[in-house]
């Protein structure tokens, strides 16, 4: 497998699920390009574009897919974390994902694949739900956001995202 | 104590477990001086006689509620020892014992489907079969009101 995963480092929502499994496969080259459109990822002669479809094909290129039964309904429910505006209906998802993560380590399996990827991204783009974590309401989901967000190669990724984002900041600045 | 020492303390067939994932000693065993040295503390707990009683039962699963693993965010021989030490009591429990502890359930299962674990708890078998878990039937966590605003 051999593969490029361009984002601008700026987009928003930011694609945070599809620079984690990249990230996790050790063999996707990360290029921050603030000229692009869009997360983009070229994945043996071919060019993948949406975020959700990014993590499926990263995960089925790299063996990371799990029980292909149970994970479209974690798409689902990350797609409706992203979306979801009630209050009230926020917090039953997040109870509902906290019941769940009280006995598991992982969303699918014993071990991450794309569903725990695409419901981090989910969680990590979004300010609100992670103030709702702060409130120590939901220690179960807080332990598995935890484990994925400090594992080694997602921390290093962040890290090289906030370094681009750093050097476009200073670039603006000579250009001003 | 020093990993080997802390080793050699363990009862068998939990020794025998933590020797063959580590290789002797060679890996998982911590990345730094200081995970090291907490391997080899859990280690050191792992080996004592009142591993299983109520109150370490109750002191591993606030100790595991926020974490995944025992040292770092890795596995290491900590959460194998703890695992091996741990067998006896666990595959004996009934679910209403186990869904007492959802943290450490939670651990249990996931040191035991490990690949590690798995590689070299054949050659020890049945000593470190998989205990089976009723998730699915697992009570609801009892949740605080929200507060009111």
């Amino acid at each position: 497998m051999s593969s490029t995963l361009t984002i601008p480092s700026k987009q928003t929502p930011f694609p945070f699920a599809a620079l984690g499994i990249a990230a996790q496969t050790q063999k996707t080259v990360l290029v921050f390009d603030d000229v692009a459109t869009g997360a983009a990822l070229t994945l043996d002669g071919s060019t993948i574009t949406g975020e959700e479809e990014i993590v499926h094909a990263l995960a089925k290129a790299s063996g990371l897919s799990g029980d292909s039964a149970k994970t479209p309904s974690f798409f689902a429910l990350a797609k409706n974390l992203r979306t979801v505006t009630a209050h009230s209906d926020l917090v039953a998802a997040l109870n509902s994902l906290d019941d769940f993560l009280a006995f598991r380590t992982f969303l699918v399996g014993h071990s991450t694949t794309a569903a725990d990827w695409i419901v981090w991204g989910a969680v990590k783009g979004s300010i609100k739900i992670l103030g709702l974590l702060k409130n120590n309401q939901h220690l179960h989901l807080l332990r598995w956001f935890t484990h994925i967000d400090t594992l080694s190669e997602t921390q290093n990724a962040l890290a090289e995202l906030a370094a681009a984002k750093a050097n476009k900041a200073r670039s603006n600045k000579t250009a001003a | 104590m020093s990993f080997q020492a802390a080793v050699s303390k363990l009862s068998t067939p939990t020794k025998e477990l933590v020797v063959a994932v580590t290789e002797n000693g060679t890996r998982h065993i911590g990345e730094t001086e200081k995970d090291q040295t907490e391997v080899a503390e859990w280690i050191e707990k792992a080996g004592q006689a009142d591993v299983a009683s109520e109150a370490n039962i109750q002191s591993l699963n606030s100790t595991l509620l926020p974490r995944t693993y025992l040292v770092s965010n890795y596995l290491t021989a900590a959460d194998v020892a703890i695992y091996g030490a741990l067998h006896p009591h666990f595959s004996k429990l009934q679910p209403p014992q186990y869904h007492g502890v959802p943290s450490l359930t939670r651990f249990f299962d996931h040191i035991q489907h490990s690949d590690v674990v798995r590689a070299s708890a054949a050659a020890l078998s049945p000593s470190f079969d998989l205990v089976a878990f009723d998730l699915e039937n697992a009570p609801k966590l009892e949740r605080k009101a929200e507060p009111s605003k």
